[in-house]
């Protein structure tokens, strides 16, 4: 058991792995949230206050909105500076703390969202790892030999994952405990995707094929089921490489399906998913195909002369 | 048999209140065969004796042979050995036991081994049973070890540091000076004995060769063979490998462990020693549901020896609270780095990791079963409850139209009550309305959106009419098929409103 868990969170492996996905995911995180204007929630009425928990034991308070307006600046700066590996460790940490604070503050509001949980839980991660020692600039300005596989990439990356499941999981979980088997073979999905075109979201459906899918029982059955099955099942994702096949493509699958069909947008979700590529084999992959395409690019020689 | 002043083997049992199967022992003693040249004594040490011990080594002394009565007072086999040991002067000491038969050629094969095998230090071979009539039907070979038998068959081997399996005095010779090197039997084991200075043997770097000619044979009491007194061996042996740390002196591959030991522990008890009694309870049962008695009991005195083992651990050592709490993490690292051959973190590295493992791990679990939130980690619930009514009954906030008849516009658009959306506004207010004790703070809510829209609308970042009010209803709608309603809710219910006319709160 112990040798299992030991082996899971630190068989080592490669920094390209942890590097390539931190730069994706600062870079995702950057892009997301580059257009976000969190300074306007340091004017809303302390009427709608309802602290956090996290909030409420940290004494966190809305600042005002010039102040906030500064953090955000900051905090895309610290972003974009994770996303390149520039003071990795620092911009990391500046990433991680405001971002608690930045992302987490809307949810003190009346109403917690649960889209950005995942990225905050990852960029805490990231923190305090070594993220910085591959794919950044910290890389390739440092002198002395590289550590390219160590136990130091694994583990960040594995806790990323399990983040990941424990969100799948304990949403299929709350769903069989809450609604038993009926929420697959009720009308409840039906209903759901009704209701989604009632304005109940935070966005709208992209589409109107959820109405369709309603008024077809077995269709919404099969989804509802669908769902319930990806969810529940995530978990093994994590210990089963022919799993993760599935499950994960899977997941992301309903993510996309639950933003056109019912409004919500799982933008973080989508975000975290590039910890489950294996970008070390991505990148030997990359490599090899760009050294065939040379070698083809090359006049073929004989006796090492042209034929030309 | 001639009598020379210096025997080349003394030959010593220490004895206790069984003089009737000592004569029997000495019979075969002092009727060895031995070659020309060869000399040899029998010690007999009278361990405190109040039976007629004496009398009957009187009896063989006045023999041929020569026969000493030594006398040690101090209780215990330990102390009649090494009375034995320091009354003699051969340069090879022999054991037995008063319940053995040795046989013929046993003194002259003892001195035959020493002489063609200098480098071992002892020579032992197998003690075969003399059973009595009726034998349990459990009692196979499994079950040898209580009743001091052992045969490790026709091979002749050494035992050593590497392979340290253990020989017994019943069938034991050493040579002098391993006495001068490595001191006699120990007087803190009453039982096992043998077994530790065999260990003092092979840690000073000694052999003992096993030799299947040297052949003793002992007599098994029908007391012996009863389950009551297996088990109560069992749990005395398990408490003096206690004493010997036994179950720490040796390692993965069965040979002794150099020293210092191994300094993992789980309360004082190596945690190997645990995970061999949960194995031993656990194969027990097994062997038990499939009938297969003999080895169920087997396993079943191996796990009573383990208790008993970890039983006088603690006994021994008494952990202290420190010990007690500290314990677990040290072993959880300490197998982590055991599991983890490639593993290249510190110890310090390995708790914060652990510790933000136990925060993620563990918060997330808490909520999932208690079904509370603590964002960033929470118990995700959405869409959870199942649906069965195909209606919809919600909260809205409306603009009313300055200077527009009241016209009222749905205010759904993000821009315009930003930095809220409509499905974070109206969970708000829902939740505002169904608290009590937090309701009086919808109409300050209200205004606060009325006058956010309004300083939005004024600095242009939208293009929303001018409102005079908003207003919250409570709206009901029959969802339909085609969502053909949304703009017609069947029925709602004016919660408040607020008006830029109306005075604020003082607050």
């Amino acid at each position: 058991m112990i040798g299992r868990w030991s082996r899971f969170w630190f068989l080592p492996s490669s920094a390209t792995d942890l590097g390539v996905s931190r730069l994706c995911f600062f870079a995702g995180v950057f892009a997301m949230y580059a257009t976000e204007d969190f300074s306007a929630w340091g004017s809303v009425s302390d009427a709608f206050w309802l602290p956090l928990p996290l909030f409420s034991v940290l004494h966190l308070k809305a600042l005002s909105p010039d102040v906030l307006g500064v953090m955000q600046v900051v905090w895309r700066a610290a972003l974009a500076l994770s996303a390149v590996g520039l003071f990795t460790r620092t911009s990391t940490i500046v990433s991680t703390a405001l971002g608690v604070y930045l992302l987490g503050l809307p949810h003190n509001f009346g109403q917690t969202y649960h889209f950005d949980a995942v990225l905050v839980i990852a960029m805490a991660v990231l923190a305090c790892s070594r993220a910085g020692d591959a794919c950044s600039i910290d890389a390739s300005l440092r002198d002395g030999p590289r550590l390219t596989w160590s136990s130091e990439y694994t583990w960040p990356i594995r806790a990323i994952w399990v983040a990941v499941a424990l969100v799948f999981f304990s949403a299929g979980l709350a769903k069989l405990r809450y609604g038993g088997l009926a929420w697959i073979t009720s009308d409840n999905m039906s209903i759901l995707l009704t209701r989604a075109l009632y304005h109940v979201s935070d966005a709208d459906p992209l589409t109107s094929i959820g109405l369709w899918i309603a008024a077809h029982r077995w269709l919404a059955h099969t989804l509802a089921a669908a769902a319930v099955v990806t969810e529940v099942a995530f978990p093994l994702a994590l210990i089963s490489r022919s799993a993760r096949l599935v499950l994960v493509p899977a997941a992301i699958g309903m993510l996309i399906t639950i933003r056109l069909l019912m409004g919500p947008t799982f933008g973080g979700f989508l975000i975290v998913n590039v910890f489950w590529v294996p970008w070390y084999l991505v990148a030997a992959r990359v490599e090899t195909f760009v050294a065939a395409r040379r070698n083809a690019a090359k006049p073929a020689a004989i006796d090492g002369q042209s034929v030309h | 048999m001639s009598r020379p002043h210096q025997p080349d083997i003394s030959v010593v049992i220490s004895t206790h209140n069984r003089s009737a199967l000592l004569a029997r022992a000495l019979g075969a003693l002092v009727n060895q065969e031995v070659p020309p040249g060869l000399a040899y004594e029998v010690v007999v040490v009278d361990n405190g004796s109040t039976d007629d011990t004496r009398q009957v080594v009187d009896r063989f002394s006045a023999g041929a042979a020569v026969v000493r009565y030594v006398h040690e007072p101090r209780l215990g086999v330990s102390y009649g050995r090494n009375t034995g040991i320091w009354t003699t002067t051969a340069p090879l000491i022999a054991f037995t036991d008063d319940d053995n038969i040795v046989c013929r050629g046993w003194v002259a094969t003892i001195k035959a081994l020493m002489d063609a095998h200098p480098d071992a230090w002892a020579v032992g071979g197998p003690v075969r049973a003399e059973w009595p009539d009726h034998i349990p039907s459990w009692l196979d070979r499994r079950h040898w070890g209580p009743l001091a038998i052992l045969d490790y068959g026709n091979t002749t081997f050494y035992t050593s540091a590497r392979d340290p399996r253990c020989l017994l005095t019943a069938n034991l010779a050493f040579r002098r000076e391993v006495f001068d090197r490595i001191d006699g039997f120990s007087a803190d084991f009453p039982r096992c004995q043998d077994h530790e200075l065999l260990v003092r043997l092979w840690q000073a770097g000694g052999l003992a060769l096993y030799a299947p000619a040297l052949v003793v044979g002992a007599t098994i009491e029908t007391e012996r063979l009863t389950r009551p007194y297996h088990r109560r061996w069992h749990a005395r042996h398990g408490r003096f490998s206690a004493a010997m740390q036994s179950e720490e002196l040796l390692d993965s591959a069965g040979g002794l462990r150099p020293a210092p030991l191994s300094r993992a522990a789980l309360f004082a008890v190596p945690p190997h020693v645990y995970a061999e009694l949960v194995r031993a309870l656990r194969s027990a049962a097994a062997s038990f549901t499939r009938r297969r008695s003999s080895l169920a009991l087997a396993q079943w005195y191996h796990a009573v020896y383990l208790a008993a083992y970890i039983r006088q651990t603690i006994a021994i050592k008494r952990p202290g609270a420190r010990q007690i709490v500290s314990d677990p993490f040290r072993l959880l690292f300490a197998r982590l780095r055991y599991h983890a051959a490639g593993i290249d973190l510190g110890t310090a590295r390995l708790v914060v990791i652990h510790s933000l493992l136990a925060i993620l791990i563990g918060g997330s679990f808490y909520d999932i079963y208690t079904g509370r939130e603590h964002w960033p980690l929470s118990p995700y619930p959405m869409f959870s409850i199942v649906e069965n009514d195909p209606s919809l009954r919600c909260l809205r906030i409306v603009g009313v139209r300055a200077g527009a008849g009241a016209e009222e516009i749905t205010l759904l658009d993000s821009d315009l009550i930003a930095p809220f959306d409509q499905c974070r506004l109206t969970s708000a207010l829902s939740r505002t309305y169904s608290d009590a004790a937090r309701r009086p703070n919808i109409h300050d809510q209200l205004r606060d959106c009325l006058d956010r829209y309004e300083e939005r609308r004024r600095a242009g970042l939208h293009d929303g009419a001018p409102l005079d009010g908003v207003r919250l209803y409570e709206m009901r709608w029959t969802l339909r098929p085609d969502a053909s309603n949304v703009a017609q809710p069947d029925s709602r219910q004016l919660i408040d409103a607020v008006y830029r006319s109306s005075p604020r709160a003082s607050s």
